[in-house]
């Protein structure tokens, strides 16, 4: 630090923070085009909005390469600098923040607070036999993203991913057959710093899985990209990596054509990532073939009144005059 | 131009990569395929929208990122930002480059939020806290990278109590690294003025950190 010159000390800092902080911003393009739309919808129509909606997914592939500055940095500069990749990546493996909500006053919080409380102890009191019962019953069924990961890993042309042995000093990334959502390890919480090793290993293993994945994309094998980013949404669990790489699924199953995985993606994903950034889209795609499109419509409204797709929702329930402001 | 009519895929131009528009990988000259792109956005395509948001979105968001030092307010201005070219995208004459075109509207964007969100009264009592905890108080952290954090927030805060035209400056000029020519322009004002106000900035900030005592703390 060098006290001839504090305001260096800060703009080092602050370059290095900002740069790793702008990289946890993904693009949504269907949703800037709603905005357009409420801001001025003489000049962006309805009709664009829905066609924004029909195309396919803006991504996020930036360089993950620093950029230069223009000055010199120092030794301690890099060194801090690859202190905050590290801090950025270990982020990335956190979960999705839960949708933000209105703020409720705290009176409000308390009476709800005890509310849920007596609840709670009422249910307890009345279902704690019959729960000892079913407890065994409930191993047999699966959730969507269960069914999805069960099905995705019987590949279509018969050939089943295969678990193989890791080889101790493979450069490649195997794929984990049926590896656990999470954690990769089972740790106990007096031991935080493995927790940390493990965290930092599963990150190195879903990038390495996730270049490996665009990668085989650029080349054309859609194939194998898909099952590289089926292992990063199994290894991932609710990770942003994970939830990217769902992304990426489904602009693969929108350029295989092939709308049955398509649904079973929007399914699986809306049971891991309820709120996640995709699940507008998810559930527009779900609600487009739906068997009964006006519930299912009906029901995205109620959930997300200001969804990118609210225009196509009001039509399909025809509820006219909902339209974005 | 053909268009495949399904299934397009990903909107990125990565090289060797198939996209929409044709069969052949893109080759073209990334300023013609750019130019074309805004004729198009222009004429109300928003295929062409998608691609140019695709193509400008990382470095409006580092941009507006660099203004505000808020990712979660940077997300959502450059949101602004862009629904603001969509609609006045009839404005663009071509004189300055598309993504400087897209840089002044967000720093338009940014300047509304600035005046939006004043220093609040408490601002010197977060200014304070901050120094205390960056340079290594009774409380303080020592983590390296919570003390890089801290110190980032730390210039924002500062750089909120000094006038926008030296903030802007000094932003564009220090923490940004785009060209001062293209700082300058994005001002509207000539890189020798730049190159003063954000002298002056500095001069500001330098001031306030050793009216809170940043210096003699740090040097210890």
């Amino acid at each position: 630090m060098s006290a001839d010159n504090p305001v260096d000390d800060l703009v080092e800092a602050a370059h290095s923070s900002v740069s790793a902080m702008s990289r946890r911003v993904s693009p949504n393009f269907t949703a800037m085009v709603a905005r357009a739309h409420a801001q001025s919808p003489e000049r962006i129509s309805a009709e664009m909005v829905t066609e924004a909606a029909t195309l396919a997914p803006v991504v996020d592939i930036r360089s993950r390469v620093a950029e230069p500055r223009d000055n010199v940095l120092d030794s301690l500069v890099s060194a801090a600098k690859e202190g905050v990749d590290r801090m950025v990546e270990g982020r990335r493996l956190a979960p999705i923040p839960p949708m933000r909500r209105p703020p409720r006053s705290r009176r409000m919080i308390a009476a709800i607070a005890l509310v849920t409380a007596a609840a709670a102890a009422v249910v307890l009191v009345l279902a704690l036999p019959r729960m000892a019962g079913q407890a065994q019953a409930i191993g047999a069924g699966e959730t969507p993203a269960q069914a999805f990961h069960n099905s995705e890993n019987e590949a279509p042309s018969g050939t089943a991913l295969v678990p193989a042995p890791r080889p101790a000093a493979s450069s490649r990334v195997e794929l984990p057959a049926s590896a656990p959502e999470e954690p990769l390890v089972e740790l106990t919480a007096e031991e935080p710093q493995a927790r940390a090793r493990a965290q930092h290993h599963a990150a190195g293993e879903l990038r390495e899985l996730s270049e490996e994945a665009h990668a085989l994309w650029r080349k054309g094998d859609l194939r194998g990209a898909e099952q590289r980013f089926i292992a990063i949404t199994k290894i991932g669990g609710r990770g942003v990596l994970a939830e990217l790489a769902w992304g990426d699924l489904f602009a693969l199953a929108r350029q295989m054509d092939d709308k049955g995985k398509s649904v079973t993606r929007w399914r699986a994903y809306l049971s891991k990532f309820p709120g996640g950034r995709y699940a507008d889209d998810a559930r527009a795609g779900l609600c487009r073939r739906s068997s009964d499109v006006r519930s299912c419509w009906s029901n995205y409204l109620r959930d997300m009144p200001r969804g990118s797709y609210r225009a196509e929702a009001d039509a399909a329930v025809g509820s006219p005059g909902s339209e974005a402001p | 131009m053909e268009r495949v009519p399904t299934n397009p895929g990903l909107m990125v131009a990565l090289p060797g990569m198939q996209t929409s528009e044709g069969s052949q990988p893109r080759q073209r000259d990334g300023r013609a395929r750019l130019d074309e792109l805004v004729t198009r956005a222009r004429a109300g395509d928003v295929d062409a929208w998608s691609r140019l948001y695709q193509d400008t979105f990382d470095d409006v968001l580092r941009h507006v990122c660099f203004l505000t030092g808020n990712a979660s307010v940077a997300e959502d201005l450059v949101q602004d930002a862009y629904a603001r070219a969509m609609s006045h995208i009839h404005t663009f004459d071509g004189r300055s480059s598309f993504l400087s075109w897209l840089r002044a509207i967000a720093l338009n964007v940014v300047r509304m939020h600035w005046r939006r969100s004043h220093t609040s009264d408490r601002a010197l009592d977060r200014l304070r806290e901050l120094v205390d905890l960056s340079t290594g108080g009774a409380t303080a952290p020592v983590d390296k990278i919570h003390q890089q954090d801290l110190r980032m927030r730390l210039l924002y805060e500062l750089l909120a109590t000094i006038p926008e035209n030296l903030r802007e400056a000094f932003v564009l000029r220090e923490l940004h690294g785009i060209s001062p020519e293209e700082a300058a322009a994005q001002l509207g004002i000539s890189v020798g003025n730049l190159a003063v106000r954000a002298s002056r900035a500095r001069a500001r900030l330098r001031q306030e950190l050793e009216r809170l005592g940043w210096t003699e703390r740090s040097a210890t």
